[in-house]
């Protein structure tokens, strides 16, 4: 790595990069390069707007959850996300206060195509067991990418994150209740949620990124940011869902998937990178559009109470 | 801080300062205590020199007391929120998952077995 590459010169560039390989955090408050600063707004700015995205397969499913206690559990879930999007976009507004931007413009970025989010929450999730194989294996995904973000080089996304992975734990428990339950379920059950780990295994190799990394990623590498690569996070998931799955007495969607127990590598099926790399860019997704279109239509269609708001409050100062 | 006699020094008073202290790098800022004191870069001083004689920190925050907005003890709504039932949202709530992985010759996981994957 060279530190001050594109800053020559510049002792702030160089000091800064010290503090990064001493395995130091930094602060919002603390001087930080600008490729830095934008880094890590794409990273946060994706990973809010992907949490807020995420809670739409699953709000689907609560009108149709089939007892209570699961539709309670959905609900809480739902909240949760909504709640992971807030915090991680204040973290991101942090950073892009130099830029002017607020709330509004993080928000409008996903339905203006200017941000986008992750694979998986452009995907159907056409019964019940897609529901609880969201909780199972994206949850589980997810929790094993933000889990390495924990000892992300910036404070307040690592702090923000312990938060969050506190709450997944629920949520990746939450998700395996309801396919254990189909599991030991009738064969109509076992099949539907069969079908369900099929839906989303092909995703969930395309969700953890190629494996050679594009050159932000690995900038982002470079800066700690992030402390592992695309392929080491998809080996671990791999590692622990496929022989779950497998106990299930359950098929995965791989005919080249085996585990070489010497290097312990998983040789897989590499997903459609174009097919998936073009949905998630043109938001082309079977439920891409249909999901930007209720956002836009949420954010758009609150406009008036957020203003109310706002003019309520320059009434009440103008009062005193 | 002081009335209209503002330029009288005598009748005029420290502002009331609450403290907050990070021990370190990854913590939050926690409340610990408060100060009086003349102006906002007295006041760190001072929750200095009164709350880490021996305790190390990374870093305090001072919030001058009125400009924290509480919520009101008398709001009951926290106790109500922690008298209905909520398993359904803790992880506490799946203590079956465990069994029934057993049952399919699997052992359970949780959140803290990947953490620690992810350190390894
Ligand atoms: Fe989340
Ligand atoms: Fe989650």
């Amino acid at each position: 790595m060279s530190p001050g590459s594109q800053v020559n010169g510049d002792s702030r560039q160089v000091t800064f990069m010290e503090r990064i390989e001493r395995g130091e955090k930094i602060e919002a408050t603390d001087w930080m390069p600008e490729e830095y600063r934008k880094l890590l707004i794409k990273q946060i700015h994706m990973h809010g707007i992907s949490e807020v995205m995420g809670a739409y397969p699953e709000k689907e499913w609560v009108p149709k959850a089939p007892n209570l206690r699961r539709k309670l559990a959905l609900i809480a879930k739902v909240q949760d996300e909504i709640g992971h999007g807030q915090l991680l976009l204040r973290v991101a507004e942090d950073l892009a206060k130099p830029y002017g931007k607020v709330r509004d413009d993080m928000i409008e970025d996903v339905y203006t195509g200017r941000v986008k989010f992750h694979n998986v929450f452009h995907m159907d999730a056409p019964t019940w067991a897609d529901a609880g194989v969201i909780g199972f294996l994206v949850d589980g995904g997810a929790i094993i990418t933000q889990a390495s973000l924990l000892d992300s080089s910036y404070a307040p996304y690592g702090r923000i994150l312990t938060r969050i992975c506190a709450e997944e734990s629920f949520h990746m428990q939450h998700g395996e209740s309801i396919v254990l339950a189909l599991a030991e379920g009738t064969e109509e059950q076992r099949e539907m949620l069969q079908q369900a780990i099929h839906h989303w295994w092909p995703s969930m190799m395309f969700f953890f990124g190629p494996p050679e990394m594009s050159g932000a990623s690995l900038r982002m590498m470079d800066y700690r940011i992030r402390t592992r690569t695309n392929e080491e996070l998809r080996q671990r998931f791999i590692g622990r869902y496929a022989p779950r799955i497998h106990a299930l007495g359950l098929t995965i969607p791989d005919a080249k998937l085996c585990h070489d127990p010497t290097t312990d590598q998983w040789t897989y099926s590499e997903p459609d990178w174009d097919w998936f790399g073009h949905m998630v860019r043109e938001n082309t997704g079977p439920k891409s559009q249909e999901r930007l279109q209720m956002r836009k239509q949420a954010h758009e269609g609150q406009k008036w109470v957020r203003d109310a708001m706002i003019r309520a409050t320059v009434l009440q100062t103008q009062a005193i | 801080m002081a009335d209209n006699k503002e330029n009288d020094p005598e009748s005029q008073h420290y502002d009331v300062y609450e403290v907050f202290v990070q021990r370190d790098p990854l913590g939050y800022h926690t409340h610990i205590g408060s100060v009086v004191a003349a102006s906002s870069e007295m006041a760190q001083i001072v929750a200095r020199e009164n709350f880490l004689r021996r305790d190390t920190a990374i870093s305090i925050w001072v919030v001058r007391q009125t400009n924290i907005h509480e919520t009101s003890y008398e709001d009951t709504d926290f106790f109500v929120n922690r008298a209905t039932d909520k398993s359904y949202r803790d992880v506490a709530g799946y203590v079956d998952n465990a069994k029934k992985w057993k049952a399919f010759k699997e052992r359970a996981i949780t959140i803290d077995d990947l953490v620690r994957d992810a350190k390894r």
